[in-house]
């Protein structure tokens, strides 16, 4: 039955063909203005055989169609081809273009005949159950045909070429028309000639080292670039001779900064030899890939070649520097730390007979010890990161356990400042005993200096926690710049009350508005929960982060017991039970239940964002035996250096469509769980810790880039360029 | 408790909020560079009426290069209804939505005054108004290379979007199945948020200046 059926359609195919055969100019089509043809270099089809077939455009004189780049306006041409299955087509070899300016715009494409060539894949074993006796083509085309005006047009070819053993001789006509497109295509630049581009002010600047036909006397130039909106397209190319080579000025337009990369056709006339070269190369220089500076106005006289703006990493810093002056000086209001200014100033009055020289030094030395102590942390933070960092810092965070166990703690610490429980009184108090024990000279000022920046210590845990991320994810002098400026924030007032003690009576006293900014000071601490929360739930999972609640709550209750009869006043025997002995084992409950909770680690990552694939073993030797260069980006949610290039580079447009034009594929290795198998391909690269950046080349034997670690647009633009192997 | 102390403890508080939440702003992503000035003009509209960027200062501005017999712009225009829809919807949002025509005379998609209010009526467009820029001045100092060619004014005088209008260049493309920048940019614009592209190139016939 199926075999008659097959024969019956075998029948029905062959007469078709047959009418097809009829119709001619079924390969042919025609618009106003413009002729289309759809052509094949031969005349049948050798399985295992490359076929080229052309699309072959005739415009009308002054009509034109347009190259892969239209220039200011118009539209490329389209091909869609519908192959037999098996074959597959390549994209158009675009034909070298011809530049036409209309006014103050230009276009690139072809006027007359041109024909854009296509190689199609014909595979060695067709189909054996195909009922197809012969090997049919059809081509949806779409032009845009222009003269001054513009009309599109739409037209279905087809191609119906039988197949053969041997290739049959080309019919001359169709041999000739095919030779012309592949005589017009750009070539490579020449073997010992070498291209490079820097980007200068208003164009950019191509040097040609070798000679060749660019070097003949009077050879004209046009640019034909691939990249839209960076070039002047009606403007020319002009060219000087210098002792380094031909350098070639490639006019940008108005407001526009060069492109990261000179990527297009450079045409070359030499009377009437037409030599065209196809140029992708990495452009140099300052404002080389200014992101932005994409969308300047023309009116806007702006430089193109402008420096880039001040670095983000800058920028930040000086708010950090600006934050921790302030958070400095908020240290001062912090309940044990007020009572011991007035204390403090009135003592160096005291001490130096209110001889306003003697108080100013106190003050000083006060200041001086302050900032010292300040330093002194930094150094003992920055050498426990050193120490980390060797140890893999930052790992911890994978561990769900760490971070319950840090969003309990803060939870409880948030508690605690609001009043549910007290611990640890009476620091300020000590605070009141040192000073009643007098220090004598400005060895004494410095030290009490000291003595107060160890007492502020406990009131400042939410400062020194800003300060304190900052130092571990900031360069060493960064982090020192920043615990000066705190310290600074922090021995200010002594320097300036000391300097002009009368001010001092207009400082507020002790009262209930410290309670009042004490209380205040819960919510950042539960912020911080919530954040290391999420962590937490991205590790455990939705059932994981229910225990993590659960945890809290029982916290809470523990707190609240030792509150209401933990104190002082309450009696004996009820303040052992319902005061201790209750609350802590409402806090065992809680680490049980963090632990719990820990237990439902989950394996993996999530999914990564759009335009991301996930990493696994292996991933980057199969990307690349597809012939694609492959970005890895190893990660995690507690990363912060990571989440910060990610925001900041990664994700920038610049990187994006680079990663686009380069045909990288971007792989996301996310270790915000734990994974063994991350950790041994970082022990592969000789690395423990994150983040990492790799860029692979394409070539499976060629070794691949690891980045550092402060990555920028360009960096990263330009390992893509050199993965990809387009740089000259 | 004195006002002083008050206004102390407030703007303690104050600068703890802002030291807490430094960190999360300074991690966010500071894109925020300082948007282009939209060049100033001043021309005639079809009712003979002259107009300038000036007057609409406050609010989102739309400039739309406008050639009703380009046949990238007859495919928003004509069947499809796609541009009168955009207008229409984001007029209802208070942006002011001018197309311009930079035909000179004798040039393809010129009309005089009168011709417009005609094709105006006809084509149902819901635009402010047309702006005639005959001498292809505001075309000049804007750059407009196409039509359609879009810009995206912001209530300050600066450049919010430049560029196609969707992400289908075909002129057989169906205008209500392609993502249009414009609208989706206007749409982030107006809930206060950063559009998901700023510049795009763009499409289209050329601008059909003087010679």
């Amino acid at each position: 039955m199926v075999r008659t059926l097959r024969l019956a359609m075998l029948a029905v195919l062959g007469c078709g063909a047959l009418a097809s055969a009829a119709l001619a100019d079924d390969a042919k089509g025609e618009g106003p203005h413009l002729r289309v043809e759809l052509l094949a270099e031969r005349a049948a089809v050798v399985p295992g055989r490359d076929l080229v077939l052309g699309v072959r455009f005739t415009t009308d004189p002054h009509w034109h169609v347009y190259w892969k780049h239209e220039g200011d306006s118009g539209l490329p041409p389209s091909v869609r081809l519908t192959l037999p299955a098996g074959a597959t087509a390549g994209p158009i070899e675009w034909p070298a273009p011809t530049r036409f300016i209309v006014g103050s715009e230009a276009g690139f494409g072809y006027e007359g005949d041109v024909v854009l060539p296509i190689r199609v894949r014909v595979p060695m074993d067709l189909d054996a159950d195909s009922v197809m006796p012969r090997f049919v083509v059809t081509a949806a085309v779409e032009w845009l045909v222009c003269a001054g005006e513009c009309i599109p047009g739409v037209a279905t070819l087809r191609l119906d070429l039988p197949y053969a053993a041997e290739e049959p001789a080309a019919d001359p006509r169709v041999a000739a028309l095919f030779a012309a497109a592949r005589d017009g295509q750009p070539r490579a630049i020449p073997e010992g000639v070498t291209a490079a581009a820097r980007a200068a002010p208003g164009h950019v600047d191509l040097v040609i080292r070798g000679t060749g036909p660019w070097t003949a006397p009077g050879a004209t130039f046009t640019w034909f670039p691939v990249t839209p909106l960076a070039f002047d397209y009606p403007a020319d190319v002009t060219v000087r001779a210098e002792g380094d080579g031909l350098h070639l000025r490639l006019p940008l337009s108005r407001g526009r900064a060069a492109p990261p990369r000179l990527d297009g056709v450079l045409d070359v006339r030499d009377g009437a030899n037409r030599h065209a070269y196809t140029i992708d190369v990495k452009v140099e220089g300052e404002g080389a890939a200014t992101p932005g500076a994409a969308a300047t106005p023309p009116s806007v006289a702006v430089a193109p070649a402008s420096p880039s703006p001040v670095p983000r990493e800058v920028e930040s810093l000086w708010l950090a520097l600006l934050l921790a002056f302030a958070g400095g000086l908020i240290l001062n209001v912090m309940p044990c730390v007020l009572p011991v200014i007035s204390l403090k100033i009135l003592s160096f009055v005291q001490q130096a007979g209110a001889h306003p020289e003697h108080v100013r030094r106190h003050g000083y030395a006060f200041g001086s010890g302050v900032l010292v102590s300040f330093w002194a942390l930094a150094g003992l933070l920055l050498g426990l990161r050193a120490a980390g960092e060797a140890l893999g810092w930052g790992f911890q965070f994978q561990e769900p356990g760490f971070t319950g166990a840090l969003c309990l703690l803060m939870f409880a610490v948030g508690l605690n400042l609001l009043g549910v429980f007290e611990i640890g009184m009476g620091l300020s108090s000590r605070a009141g005993d040192a000073e009643a024990r007098g220090h004598g000279g400005y060895a004494g000022s410095f030290s009490s200096g000291v003595l107060a920046t160890v007492i502020a210590t406990p009131c400042t845990a939410p400062f020194m926690g800003v300060a304190l991320g900052y130092a571990l994810a900031a360069p060493v002098l960064h982090a020192l710049l920043v615990f000066t400026a705190l310290g600074a924030g922090m021995a200010a007032p002594y320097v300036v009350l000391s300097a002009n003690p009368g001010w001092l009576s207009r400082l507020p006293g002790a009262g209930r508005w410290m309670e009042t900014f004490k209380q205040a000071m819960a919510f950042p601490m539960f912020a911080v929960v919530v954040g290391v929360g999420l962590v937490f739930g991205k590790q455990t999972g939705v059932e994981g982060l229910v225990f993590l609640l659960f945890a809290l709550l029982l916290i809470g209750v523990a707190a609240w017991l030792w509150g209401r009869f933990g104190g002082l006043a309450a009696e004996g025997m009820k303040r052992a039970v319902a005061g201790r002995a209750m609350p802590a084992l409402f806090a065992i409950g809680a680490v049980v239940a963090v632990v719990v909770g820990s237990g439902r680690t989950q394996e993996g990552a999530d999914a990564p964002p759009e335009g991301w694939l996930a990493w696994k073993p292996g991933i980057e030797a199969e990307l690349r035996a597809q012939g694609r260069p492959v970005f890895v980006d190893y990660t995690a949610a507690w990363c912060i250096t990571c989440i910060a290039n990610e925001k900041a580079v990664l994700s920038t447009d610049t990187v994006r469509s680079a990663a686009l034009h380069h045909g990288v594929a971007m792989v996301r290795a996310d270790w915000t769980r734990k994974s063994s198998d991350i950790r041994d391909a970082l022990a592969l690269l000789g690395r423990a810790s994150i983040p990492v950046y790799v860029v692979y080349p394409p070539d499976p034997a060629a070794p691949g880039e690891v980045l550092p670690t402060a990555i920028t647009p360009s960096t990263i633009v330009d390992a893509f360029g050199r993965a990809s192997g387009k740089t000259p | 408790m004195s006002k002083t102390k008050y206004l102390f403890a407030s703007l303690a508080v104050a600068a703890l909020g802002v030291a807490t939440l430094a960190p999360m702003v300074a991690a966010a992503d500071k894109e925020e560079t300082e948007r282009p000035a939209a060049p100033a003009f001043k021309v005639k509209d079809y009712d003979g009426k002259e107009r300038t960027l000036e007057e609409f200062k406050g609010k989102y501005v739309v400039l739309e290069w406008v050639n009703l017999e380009c046949p990238f712009v007859k495919k928003h225009y004509n069947g499809s209804a796609n541009m009168q829809k955009l207008q229409k919807t984001y007029a209802d949002k208070g942006v002011v939505w001018l197309a311009i025509c930079s035909s000179a005379a004798g040039k393809q998609g010129h009309l005089t005054p009168e011709g417009w209010k005609t094709a105006y009526t006809e084509k149902k467009m819901a635009a402010t108004t047309v702006l005639i820029d005959g001498d292809g001045a505001v075309g000049k100092a804007y750059g407009a290379k196409t039509t359609p060619h879009m810009w995206i004014i912001g209530p300050k005088g600066t450049i919010e979007y430049t560029g196609a209008i969707d992400d289908d260049r075909s002129p057989q493309a169906d205008p209500a199945k392609t993502k249009n920048f414009v609208a989706g940019a206007l749409d982030a614009l107006l809930a206060g948020k950063e559009p998901p592209v700023r510049e795009t190139p763009p499409y289209g016939c050329s601008v059909k200046y003087a010679d």
